[in-house]
């Protein structure tokens, strides 16, 4: 195969929505069982590290799965908008701008997940993990009490490429509105939810 | 038509959920006579129950419980605008949990009838509204397919909406039975 055909492939592959996403969801896989090996890896009794390493694996997956789905949630909403802006219809090219933001998270995810391979984190006890401490998250249990920062920057430069991207297919004010009433959609979906199943006593 | 799509999306849901639940019994359903009696799930299981019925009015309790479960519901739906990833996910794990938690009560020696007997009430309508849920949530993926042909006309959507209101009166009844029946089988110790 020649260079020429070659770049314009390796260039689709590159700008696929899915390449992004599979990237986050391999870095994200990697990230899950280096914390699940090791953090349950001196739980005792044994019997016991069965079902909670599938407990682990399954809400792993299971976050996984919501937050690609709020992604394509977003997605709709910022097309939608769009279309309600009298701007494009083309769901490739929101799909692509989409895919561009998605770059971030990759890059996160994969950072996240050398890290983590690189500083594997400390076994937690039955007591911990029956009892934990008010306040412990997946953050403190990693040894990585900064991640809630870095995560909000990735998700500041996803909606900031989101927008660039989008910039180029629609105008700039549609293209804001749009991603800000997709996020406020997202948003308010997720935290009426939340206070939903936070209705007392639960 | 419309009742092949149901018929489809209510085995695909049903499914998942199956799955789930087995892996989490096959996983948590061991002799659990190492741990000791106080966090024996079966004992927490009967123990929560009453705890709660002790602290608790139960018209609140019942809102509780109501409002956690709606959430779930609500959830599951959203596989419509989420390409049906959000219902894949959440009904693995709901079977998964509840699965565990049956496993862990069996292992931890609860008669099969006693677990039965708290469970089964209120968890045919939780679980129908939720699978109900699951065969509306799983039409995302069509309706994004036809969002990306251009051909969307709301065809995927026809007829879901009474359906998922019933789904909410079915959760409704769950959560009143949960609080009124299984609290009251709990008390009275019937089955163990």
């Amino acid at each position: 195969m020649n260079a020429d055909v070659a770049t314009p492939y390796s260039r689709r592959i590159a700008r696929s929505p899915l390449t992004p996403a599979l990237v986050c969801v391999a870095g994200y896989a990697v990230f899950t069982a280096v914390c699940v090996e090791h953090l349950l890896a001196e739980l005792s009794p044994a019997i016991l590290q069965a079902p909670a390493k599938l407990s682990a694996y399954v809400t792993a997956a299971s976050l996984m799965g919501v937050a690609a789905g709020v992604t394509i949630a977003f997605g709709l909403c910022c097309g939608l908008t769009l279309r309600w802006l009298n701007g494009p219809t083309d769901v490739r090219a929101i799909a692509r701008a989409l895919g561009g933001g998605l770059w971030a998270f990759a890059c996160y995810v994969v950072v996240l997940a050398a890290w983590v391979a690189a500083n594997p984190p400390l076994p937690i006890t039955r007591a911990e993990l029956l009892s934990p401490q008010p306040g412990t998250n997946v953050d403190l249990l990693t040894g990585l009490p900064w991640l809630s920062e870095v995560r909000y920057a990735t998700l500041l430069t996803f909606f900031l490429v989101v927008f660039l991207l989008l910039s180029r297919v629609a105008d700039r004010v549609s293209s804001l509105i749009s991603i800000a009433f997709a996020a406020s959609m997202v948003v308010a979906l997720g935290a009426g939810l939340q206070a939903l199943a936070a209705l007392p006593p639960s | 038509m419309e009742s092949k799509r149901w018929t489809r999306g209510l085995v695909a849901a049903t499914s998942i959920w199956v799955a789930g639940a087995v892996a989490g019994v096959a996983t948590a359903a061991q002799p659990m006579s190492t741990l000791v009696a106080a966090e024996a799930p079966g004992e927490r299981l009967e123990g929560f129950a009453e705890a709660r019925r002790q602290d608790i009015p139960p018209a609140r309790l019942c809102i509780g419980i109501f409002g956690r479960n709606l959430a779930v519901y609500l959830w599951l739906l959203c596989g419509l605008i989420s390409c049906g990833l959000t219902t894949v996910a959440l009904l693995a794990f709901n079977g998964v949990a509840l699965g565990q938690i049956a496993g862990l009560a069996l292992g931890a020696g609860m008669p099969l009838e006693r677990l039965a007997l708290l469970t089964l009430p209120h968890l045919i309508p939780e679980i129908g509204a939720f699978l109900l849920a699951g065969a509306i949530g799983l039409r995302g993926p069509a309706l994004l397919s036809a969002w990306f042909r251009g051909t969307f006309g709301g065809a995927p959507l026809a007829g879901v909406l009474r359906p998922a209101a019933g789904g909410i009166v079915c959760i409704a009844i769950a959560a009143a039975i949960e609080v009124y029946v299984t609290v009251a089988i709990a008390q009275a110790g019937i089955g163990s």
